[in-house]
């Protein structure tokens, strides 16, 4: 009897450990605002000549979900150009070194990353990610609740990345694969 | 009976021992960036409004593992060290969707204050190992923009002035062996004012097998990786 309650004992412990570990940490998420851009009107740019972008989609997800302990979810993506980028989603950016008129993808993730959870992106070279952890207020400034993507449309190269404290929510682009890319 | 519990409570603990030490043991590996830089900053506002160095391509080229590693100019904005613009070389980036530790390119970032982290791919030719490449970050006509080899590259709206100005080797995965890269011509621009770096408050920041030194103090340096 006094073994039996031990292996009780001992798979709530196991059973608790998992829960923690799967949290990947037991600092709660913080509160985040929701940007809601589906009101943005932007002209219908496909063309059969495109990239297809679904494959590299669903290898975005998969990829994030190796690298965070949150789950990915709600994949969006956008046909657009340089110029209505620049208008509507990096608003603070001046012309890039790229034609304006180019078209590009704007893939975007739902996913919460902490510091110690971007490991492909710089945090400006002051911020040590392992004392950011230690850090309440650098956890909540790094703390990220969005990944986005830049591709160009045309060849399927990668031209940018990064994520965002907020979540963007995009216009509809029917070119998504539906099971990629649940909309609002 | 008792043989066969004390059996299965050893598995049990056996297992839950490694269910906690490895993650923790792959994350310590894996999820942290690593820096051998210089940088130079104040305590007493100073209107720096820009940062300059020229950077040699890895030659020759090394290996990354995994993740990614960058020989980068930062300069910060907004008075803090939260957020910057930097610009550089990176060993490594993504390639038909997926993160390639192969490609070899320029590229330039932003963090604004709000914690928005934005990088892209430059379009300007990487050229070979050993090649020279000049850097520049400068706030003109109301925004910070950013140059190589006096090319602009793009920009960013972001708050006055910097206080920090770095630069330096940064990796993403410990292992990668990053070998000595050559930075010169360290400048920072204050009130629209090219100069060096002498004079000013400087620093080294190393992690564990990473290095910096200066070959010339606060005008040129060495970074690396031992691994």
């Amino acid at each position: 009897m006094k073994a039996k309650w031990r292996i009780v004992l001992i798979l709530v412990i196991l059973l608790g450990s998992l829960l923690i570990l799967s949290s990947g940490t037991s600092i709660p998420a913080q509160a985040y605002e929701i940007r809601n851009l589906s009101w943005i009107k932007i002209p219908d740019y496909s063309s059969p000549d495109l990239f297809p972008i679904e494959k590299t989609i669903q290898e975005i997800m998969t990829r994030t979900q190796n690298e965070v302990a949150d789950t990915p979810q709600n994949p969006q993506c956008l046909l657009l150009k340089w110029s209505d980028y620049i208008r509507y989603i990096n608003t603070g950016m001046i012309l890039p070194d790229r034609q304006l008129d180019d078209l590009i993808y704007l893939v975007t993730v739902d996913v919460i990353r902490r510091p110690w959870e971007a490991p492909s992106r710089s945090l400006g070279g002051l911020i040590n990610p392992e004392a950011a952890k230690n850090d309440p207020a650098l956890v909540e400034r790094f703390t990220s609740h969005q990944d986005f993507y830049i591709f160009d449309a045309k060849t399927g190269e990668a031209l940018g990345f990064g994520s965002t404290p907020y979540v963007m929510i995009l216009p509809a682009f029917f070119s998504c694969p539906s099971e990629t890319s649940s909309k609002p | 009976m008792r043989i066969h519990l004390k059996k299965v409570l050893k598995v049990l603990l056996f297992i839950l021992l490694i269910l906690i030490i490895l993650p923790s043991v792959i994350f310590a590996a894996n999820n942290f960036n690593y820096f051998g830089k210089g940088y130079i900053y104040w305590n007493t506002t100073k209107h720096w409004i820009g940062g300059a160095a020229i950077f040699a391509n890895p030659n020759p080229d090394y290996v990354v593992q995994s993740q990614a590693a960058n020989h980068t100019l930062w300069v910060n904005t907004n008075n803090t060290d939260t957020s910057w613009n930097e610009v550089g070389y990176s060993k490594g980036w993504y390639l038909n969707g997926r993160w390639d530790t192969t490609v070899r390119t320029l590229y330039y970032a932003w963090c604004y204050p709000d914690g928005t982290y934005y990088e892209y791919r430059s379009s300007y030719p990487v050229g070979s190992p050993g090649a020279t490449h000049s850097y520049k970050i400068v706030y003109e006509y109301g925004a910070w923009r950013i140059y190589i080899d006096n090319t602009y590259q793009g920009g960013s709206t972001q708050p006055l002035y910097a206080k920090y100005i770095q630069v330096g080797l940064e990796s993403f995965y410990h292992g990668n062996s990053c070998r000595v890269v050559y930075s010169s011509g360290l400048q920072v621009n204050e009130d629209g004012v090219w100069k060096g770096w002498s004079g000013n408050l400087s620093s080294i920041y190393q992690s564990p097998g990473y290095h910096f030194s200066w070959v010339t103090p606060l005008y040129s340096s060495n970074d690396w990786n031992e691994y």
